[in-house]
């Protein structure tokens, strides 16, 4: 603390009152820099993302083989690893596929009570 | 990557340089506005996250950034007596200035507190524009020239201001008899 003399211009001492005065507001410390508390970017590759869809297409072009090769070994269709001479394969040709089922089996309407009953001789009670 | 972490490292430092540059202003402007250090200090900083988070983001970038901060923290410091607990009212920071327990005695303390209550309510009476002047003149030991170039005005300007400004407090300082410095 200091006191003026009273000789003091006024316009010195009305700069010393200010300046006192603003000086007592400045902080004693002055805050550093905020840093940045959040974890750094991982940085994006395109590479990483055309891996990610080529492996995506892989595995749906696999899938597709898998598929058609079930498909070439599958019993009821194409039998490629008979031989067409074979005996087997001989006795199939003699004795072609006969549908059996629903063409000699007509479904039951059940909920058709007054439907006609089928008889495969055609005798009618 | 290595350019990645070199830009990073480079927006730092720019970020950096650029808190070391303007924040002593920054806080010299919202200081201005209110009379209040602590307050001052937490809108100094608030202005600084968000120009990080502008440079962080896609938006445009900043050229220049001391009117952009400072226009941030006018309006920050604006913003800043809206909060609830400014509105609803607390006691002025110079009231709690003896709780802290800084001063050396309690007759200076009070003595200071006075001198410092009436040179507050000569500053406080004075434009916001005037008290800019005042605080980058005598808190922050600026040149007029200097605070020209701050406040975007004319070095004319800043005198006129400035000696208008320190009339006034010379008038009502001494018509209450202040002649101690605190």
């Amino acid at each position: 603390m200091s006191t003026l003399d009273r000789t003091t211009p006024p316009d010195e001492r009305i700069d010393q009152h200010l300046r006192v005065f603003f000086r007592a507001a400045v902080p004693a410390v002055w805050p550093g820099c905020p840093q940045s508390t959040d974890p750094p970017a991982q940085p994006k590759f395109w590479s990483a993302a055309v891996r990610r869809r080529c492996a995506l297409a892989a595995s749906i072009v696999l899938l597709f083989l898998a598929q058609m090769w079930l498909g070439t070994t599958f019993v009821g269709g194409e039998r490629s690893s008979v031989s067409p001479n074979s005996p087997t394969e001989a006795h199939r040709r003699a004795r072609p596929h006969r549908p059996v089922g629903r063409i000699n089996n007509p479904p039951l309407n059940l909920d058709d009570r007054r439907a006609p009953v089928y008889f495969p001789d055609d005798r009618r009670p | 990557m290595k350019l990645r972490h070199s830009q990073a490292r480079s927006d730092d430092a720019d970020f950096q340089a650029i808190y070391d540059r303007y924040s002593r202003e920054v806080w010299a402007v919202v200081y201005a506005r209110w009379l209040q250090s602590d307050a001052a200090v937490d809108i100094m900083q608030e202005t600084f996250l968000r120009y990080w988070k502008h440079c962080r983001s896609r938006a445009e970038p900043i050229r220049e950034p001391r009117p952009w901060l400072l226009r941030v923290a006018r309006n920050l410091a604006e913003d800043y007596r809206k909060n609830a607990f400014q509105r609803n009212g607390t006691w002025e920071p110079h009231e709690f200035n003896g709780i802290a327990g800084k001063s050396p005695q309690p007759i200076d303390s009070m003595e200071q507190q006075e001198a410092f209550a009436r040179i507050r309510e000569v500053v406080a009476s004075l434009p916001a524009a005037d008290r800019e002047i005042l605080t980058l003149r005598y808190a922050m030991d600026y040149e007029v020239p200097q605070i020209a170039e701050v406040l975007d005005l004319s070095i004319a300007a800043v005198h006129m201001r400035l000696s208008r400004a320190r009339q006034k407090a010379a008038e009502t300082l001494q018509a209450e008899g202040l002649t101690k410095v605190p």
